[in-house]
């Protein structure tokens, strides 16, 4: 991605609200899907298809695994998703206030 | 998508950034001043009605007893309740960390049961027995904290296992009945100063 281009995967309300929380976990930890969905308060079906999008652009991973008897799948950023998050933090910086003073 | 696809301007996507952080650390993350300020309160209180119920050997009758044992269970839900609703849902590494060093706690303290049940089926008695019967659940606590501190990078809860090793063992040396005082103070102190040193970090944010 060039200079002042602002990643359209993450540039999105919707999304912007995923993955800014997913880079917020603490100690880095993964999530369930249920818990983030409560915690974004969005319906099952739209969050999905923005993790979608997330996930083919190598931002975010779903690994389902059993616990007990149900199927839980957890939510996590992966790094090159955390990198793109960092990059974009600091190019909205930098737009709100280019003499470079934390905004 | 309508407004999902929405782009936000650079205001508004860090306005959404900020929201999403504190939402995280609001609903996802231990609040050290809840936890600290139950043990704080439990320690305070609690040792110092020991403290006054205490015999002329320096052993609690069975008012403080009751009274600290009451308020240590108190702690302990408090704990339990507020740690396990925060941590809901969490997996991966740092999830799975969180549930080994969980289960550390019962484990160790169930530990020191049985060596207090040996202790006085062996008929162990006098102001000795009430040194090692606060030393060892008090050290346990000690170490756990030293652990989790040193394993998510909490300097504050490091420190605080090591002031609480500190505190033990000056209690210890000191002895009954003004071991319990020098709980009440340094121990339950630490925990309240840590709730407050905790308090304002949040405010400073």
């Amino acid at each position: 991605m060039n200079d002042g281009e602002l990643d359209p995967v993450i540039h999105a309300q919707a999304r912007l609200r995923v993955v800014a929380t997913l880079s917020a976990m603490p100690n880095r930890a993964s999530i369930t899907f249920p818990r983030l969905q409560k915690l974004l308060d969005m319906t099952a079906g739209n969050l999905s298809t923005h993790l979608r999008k997330l996930e083919d652009a190598g931002y975010v991973t779903q690994t389902k695994t059993i616990e007990g008897r149900s199927p839980v799948t957890y939510v996590a950023l992966t790094p090159a998703g955390l990198a793109a998050f960092e990059r974009y933090t600091a190019q909205i910086r930098s737009l709100i206030d280019p003499s470079g003073e934390p905004a | 998508m309508g407004d999902d696809e929405r782009t936000p301007t650079p205001e508004e996507s860090w306005a959404i950034i900020d929201a999403q952080r504190r939402e995280v650390r609001e609903r996802l993350t231990v609040d050290d001043r809840i936890l600290y300020g139950a043990w704080g309160i439990a320690w305070g209180i609690g040792y110092v009605a020991m403290f006054l119920d205490a015999d002329r050997e320096g052993m609690p009758g069975n008012v403080g007893s009751a009274v600290f044992g009451g308020l240590i269970v108190a702690a302990i839900v408090v704990t339990i309740v507020h740690s396990e609703g925060r941590a809901k849902g969490l997996g991966g590494a740092a999830g799975r960390m969180n549930a080994r060093l969980g289960a550390a706690w019962p484990v160790a303290f169930i530990s020191t049961f049985f060596i207090f049940g040996a202790m006085f089926s062996e008929g162990l008695e006098g102001p000795g027995v009430g040194i090692i019967a606060n030393a060892l659940p008090c050290l346990v606590v000690a170490c756990l904290f030293m652990g989790s501190g040193a394993a998510w990078g909490d300097r504050r809860q490091f420190w605080l296992g090591i002031w609480i090793a500190v505190t033990v063992s000056i209690a210890s040396v000191v002895g009954p009945p003004y071991l319990y005082l020098v709980m009440a103070v340094l121990g339950g102190g630490g925990f309240l100063a840590g709730a407050l040193l905790d308090h304002l970090d949040r405010r400073r944010r």
